[in-house]
């Protein structure tokens, strides 16, 4: 048994219709055509990311599956010097969460977490390997250039812009204090010039 | 930074994976904690978008110890981050700039991929039914595009009142890859 290690585990909220002999877990593809093997809490069994997140069941599953991932890769390419086929596990939440669904306005969305698969996985899937996955070999999102992006554009460039502002306005200052001076150098000057 | 017990051996098949497993949970659950404790301290709406990711740790730290360890990581809406030191902080210039280098640095941080065409099509979606409005098969309008029989029904919070109260969530056969039972490994 997998997860017997957990079965007392009576501090975390499993949700709603979890069983401990009927529930599981389904990996499906995406409809996007990248590599991402998407892990939901079967139905009827419902939970939520927030909730997820907290059970040692789900992480133990995450990490038997990369395992299991790892393995039958090893298999079928019959080679040992495979790369781990997973390069990174994702959870989202909240707009992050529901924001590729069909319901973008839910408020807590049916638990999934995103397993990113290599390229060279996704190289090996075929109509007998891991069918679902066969040439959805594109990238997934890649979150740190949108946030990067959108930091730049509705924070950062306004921001700058008005620090730049501000320097300019404080050199302008500074620029016509000195030619307040200069004149008055000059004057000065003029005066001691005329009197010679 | 030093190594700490934040770092996750996880590609080791020695690991303990109950341990690790725990472990995680744990910490996944104390980041959940923080954003709730960040969300009510600094009335900031650190709760609306955030993202949770194990890595491998060489992603964003090439100290060579870090190699084959993974660490999870909490990523913040950076809009939200931003306000929160704007804020806070006294030193603004010193913070632009700081803003300046993160932007900089993962603006082209993944690279762009040039693929070759894939040895196998992807598969296409199944089509949607004809009669989306009318149909009546089981799963009635949560399911009515595909006819999925795999669906959620149970009651989902929705923004909206357009009548779908339930969850909704469906699976299609030709995207499913496989199916684990809890209790067993496979």
């Amino acid at each position: 048994m997998l997860n017997s290690h957990f079965t007392n585990d009576s501090n975390n909220d499993y949700g709603l219709n979890f069983n401990w002999q009927s529930s599981s877990f389904v990996f499906t593809s995406k409809r996007e055509t990248v590599r991402d093997l998407v892990m939901y809490a079967t139905p009827p069994w419902h939970i939520t990311n927030r909730k997820m997140a907290r059970l040692p069941l789900f992480w133990s599953t995450v990490l038997y599956t990369c395992r299991f991932l790892y393995s039958e890769l090893r298999l079928q390419t019959n080679r040992d010097n495979i790369e781990w086929p997973v390069n990174a596990i994702a959870l989202n939440f909240g707009k992050w969460e529901t924001g590729g669904s069909y319901s973008t306005h839910a408020i807590d969305c049916h638990a999934h977490a995103h397993l990113l698969l290599t390229r060279e996985f996704i190289h090996e899937c075929n109509e007998t390997f891991f069918r679902p996955l066969q040439g959805r070999q594109n990238a997934p999102p890649d979150y740190l250039n949108q946030n990067a992006e959108i930091l730049e554009r509705e924070r950062l460039l306004s921001y700058e812009l008005r620090t730049h502002q501000q320097t300019i306005k404080e050199l302008k200052t500074q620029v016509d204090d000195i030619q307040i001076n200069m004149k008055k150098m000059m004057t000065i000057l003029e005066t001691i010039s005329s009197k010679q | 930074m030093g190594i700490n017990a934040s770092y996750f051996d996880i590609t080791n098949d020695k690991a303990n994976i109950n341990e690790l497993s725990t472990q995680l949970a744990r910490l996944a659950s104390k980041m959940l904690d923080k954003i709730q404790i960040l969300c009510q301290e600094t009335h900031l709406p650190f709760n609306k978008q955030f993202r949770l990711e194990l890595r491998p740790a060489s992603f964003h730290n090439p100290d060579p110890r870090l190699i084959n360890l993974w660490e999870l990581r909490l990523n913040l809406d950076p809009i939200v981050w931003f306000d929160y030191y704007w804020q806070k902080t006294d030193e603004r210039i010193n913070f632009l700039n700081q803003a300046r280098i993160y932007v900089d640095k993962y603006r082209h941080f993944v690279k762009y991929e040039h693929l070759p065409e894939p040895k196998f099509e992807p598969l296409a979606s199944e089509r949607h039914c004809s009669y989306q409005a009318t149909c009546d098969k089981e799963g009635g309008k949560y399911a009515h595009a595909l006819h999925s029989t795999l669906i959620c029904l149970e009651n989902g919070s929705m923004l909206r009142d357009d009548g779908l109260q339930k969850c909704g969530q469906f699976f299609v056969n030709s995207t499913i890859a496989m199916q684990w039972p809890v209790k067993s490994s496979k």
